[in-house]
């Protein structure tokens, strides 16, 4: 399984990566939508994994983009307690069940993603 | 002050920097969660025989270590703007005030890509003022400023000094242009009259100041 983290918190997104990598899933990790697009230009992702609210680009608004470039990527949104407007767009690109709030539970986040390849 | 124009604004910009706070308090308890994890991970990878260098553990002590120093810093922020409601008039350190309003301000000119300092004066200037008001005018300005930042700079530098009067002047600089009618909108000119101010644009290009006549604290 080949993961791409996007989170503007870099301590963050690249422990959660780290963690991945002990659980065998691989994860390349970047701090920004600018960046995610460029990776995934470049590379074949299984699923990607976006904080909603990043400086810049949102992780909504690089979903969309994402979208457009690689239909068939797969993408798991991550947010803090973010406004309802937030979580009703998210919910509404990808479902309810692909939508986790931060701090999130590693093995729940593993759960998700083989939920999503099934 | 027509509290039904200020009021309500006031309230979305209470609700608005809270927001924004929890979402950076979220964001390091994120951090000390992962870093937790990752401490538990290697406490079971060494526990079944692998050898994990010592020195990740102490890295990952001064991570958590870091995050707590730095959520400590948000509620410090947040705790001094909860009690900007406290009085109307009172003797106020206008520059700690500039300080916590970029602070909590940090992540919404970031999602701009606009970054804020504050150059604290070397004497404190104090005012007696409406704490809360001046840091919903100044929250107001800073977020104008950021539309209307200079390239490629983007950085808001924001100044304050005590003003011959006794009152203070507040400095936005770093902007491209300035129309000092377009930032002093419906709400801005309530406050303004609420805090016994003016904006206008500055003597230098690419300014924008706060002046504020409010009485000298005693």
């Amino acid at each position: 399984m080949h993961v791409l983290l996007v989170d503007d918190e870099t301590e963050l997104v690249s422990t959660v990566a780290e963690r991945l990598s002990f659980r065998g899933i691989d994860a390349d990790w970047v701090t920004s939508g600018r960046e995610a697009l460029r990776l995934i230009g470049e590379k074949e992702y299984d699923i990607a994994i976006l904080d909603v609210r990043m400086p810049g680009m949102s992780g909504l608004e690089l979903a969309r983009e994402i979208r457009s470039i690689r239909p068939g990527l797969a993408i798991i949104f991550l947010t803090g307690h973010g406004s309802q407007a937030d979580f009703d767009e998210g919910v509404s690109q990808a479902g309810e069940e692909y939508y986790l709030t931060k701090p999130i539970d590693i093995e729940v986040l593993v759960g998700k993603m083989k939920e999503v390849l099934g | 002050m027509n509290w039904d124009v200020a009021g309500p604004a006031g309230l979305r910009f209470f609700g608005g920097m809270t927001a924004l706070t929890t979402h950076e308090l979220n964001n390091c308890l994120g951090i000390i969660n992962e870093n937790a994890g990752l401490l538990e991970d290697l406490v079971l990878m060494a526990g079944q025989g692998a050898a994990v260098d010592p020195e990740r553990w102490l890295l990952l002590s001064e991570r958590i270590s870091g995050q707590v120093r730095r959520a400590d810093g948000i509620i410090r922020c947040l705790n001094s703007f909860a009690h900007s409601v406290d009085s109307d008039r009172t003797g106020a350190d206008i520059g700690a005030l500039l300080e916590v309003t970029v602070s909590l301000s940090g992540r919404l000119l970031a999602g701009d890509r606009v970054r804020a300092v504050v150059e604290r004066p070397e004497e404190r200037v104090v005012l007696t003022t409406a704490p809360f008001h001046f840091m919903h005018l100044f929250g107001r300005c800073l977020v104008f400023a950021a539309r209307h930042v200079a390239e490629p700079e983007r950085e808001i530098r924001v100044a304050c000094a005590a003003a011959a009067d006794g009152g203070a002047t507040v400095t936005l600089g770093g902007l491209d242009r300035v129309d000092a009618a377009e930032c002093a909108g419906e709400i801005e000119q309530e406050l303004l009259a609420a805090l016994k101010g003016r904006i206008r644009r500055g003597d230098l290009p690419g300014e924008l100041l706060l002046e504020l006549s409010g009485d000298p604290a005693p």
